[in-house]
């Protein structure tokens, strides 16, 4: 009865001694094909990836396991991944640490702006309880927005979104490798989503600046 | 009849105390955000509105409710019992009080969490247009049409902060550069 006793007690310990775990997020992996379409936009882009907005404390809202909070940096990686789709996606592109005015991009030779805002982000896991095994799951869903900048000042924004989910066998112990999944896949779909918009803005731009080249001037 | 004053007291007291939780707001940080950098972006207010922020209704007003309804109701019943039902009426008191104790938990839990905010529509450097709903703290500047602003992102909870005090241009910071010491011959 003792031993139940104190196995109890060093198994509650445990429990609260673990109430904090650090989430390690893996980058995504995108291929070209992953994209809406393979080809490269011609020109040459300055391209802004606001970082620094999606580190959060990812907790659920349920009973089960409400004690655990997990410390998660979703953008490990977020960047390197970005930077490489959009290699993928435009002839030419320039990472730059800021946004850029139109002056400014015309005198540095740049066709336009792409700009990848950071928005709001939700993050959250559960317990699925089973007959033998629990199954943690976890969903993230990242926000932003994509704006095109070219000459004649801003040319578009659309809002971007990146859900993704993911799910493991365990118990409040493994909720990590969930996050770990649903951050990734999230990120992953953020990033494509992203790139796909800016691809989109950018020939709406293209095809404005064309058309208003191709009309008389008074 | 003390106990249905206890149960009525309990139910406004917790509430009392979930409407003083402090959110996030111009000068109140939760604890995750501390020790951690946050994107930031420049842009200029260009219009400001009152908004009703409808709060989150947990569902324990309603749980604490029904817990004092039923506590109140058994005390009636058990009272009051020869003439609520036919012999025995503390079951219907017992229900009768839970769900009424729900209704009325699950009221002043969502009146509690409701509340008044902003709404700002800002225009960032790039020529982005933002609109977005802030909880107004104490301490709290309300930001006018023209200014100066930035726009923080702190684990997706985005903040509007005044920039009025903020210069537009620094000089680049120092590092430190580190001499090697001639080598001795």
């Amino acid at each position: 009865m003792r031993s139940i006793f104190l196995a109890a007690m060093l198994l509650g310990a445990g429990m609260l001694a673990g109430c904090q775990s650090n989430v390690p997020v893996t980058a995504p992996s995108i291929s070209p094909t992953d994209l809406a379409t393979q080809n490269k936009t011609a020109g040459k882009y300055a391209v802004y990836i606001q970082t620094g907005g999606w580190q959060k404390d990812v907790d659920t809202d349920a009973f089960t396991c409400s004690a655990w909070t997990f410390p998660t940096d979703f953008e490990n990686g977020y960047v390197t991944s970005a930077q490489g789709a959009f290699r993928e996606s435009f002839q030419e592109v320039k990472f730059v640490p800021g946004t850029l005015n139109p002056a400014d991009l015309a005198a540095q030779g740049f066709d336009g702006q792409i700009i990848v805002y950071q928005g709001a982000m939700d993050a959250k896991f559960g317990i699925t309880p089973g007959f033998w095994t629990n199954t943690p799951n976890a969903q993230v869903a990242f926000h932003g927005i994509v704006a095109v900048v070219g000459p004649d000042g801003l040319s578009g924004q659309s809002n971007v979104k990146g859900e993704g989910a993911g799910q493991t066998t365990g118990s409040c112990f493994d909720i990590d490798d969930a996050i770990a999944a649903a951050g990734t896949n999230a990120m992953k779909s953020f990033i494509v989503n992203a790139v796909n918009t800016s691809k989109l803005n950018v020939l709406e731009m293209r095809a404005k600046g064309a058309e208003q080249a191709k009309s008389p001037t008074s | 009849m003390k106990w249905l004053g206890m149960a009525m007291l309990g139910i406004v007291m917790a509430f009392g105390v979930a409407g003083c939780a402090k959110r996030p707001s111009q000068n109140v940080y939760n604890y995750d955000e501390v020790g951690k950098s946050s994107a930031v972006s420049f842009g200029t207010v260009v219009s400001r509105r009152e908004i009703d922020i409808t709060g989150k209704n947990t569902g324990t007003g309603a749980l604490i409710g029904g817990a004092a309804g039923a506590g109140a109701g058994s005390y009636i019943g058990s009272g009051a019992g020869s003439y609520i039902g036919s012999g025995d009426g503390t079951a219907w008191a017992v229900a009768g009080g839970a769900l009424a104790g729900a209704v009325i938990g699950a009221i002043a839990e969502q009146s509690a969490a409701d509340r008044k905010g902003v709404e700002y529509v800002v225009v960032l450097e790039s020529g982005v247009t933002l609109t977005i709903a802030q909880d107004v703290g104490e301490k709290d500047v309300l930001l006018n049409p023209g200014d100066r602003v930035i726009v923080q992102n702190s684990g997706g909870y985005q903040r509007v902060l005044p920039a009025a005090n903020l210069p537009t241009q620094i000089e680049r910071p120092k590092g430190i550069k580190i001499i090697d010491p001639e080598p001795t011959q």
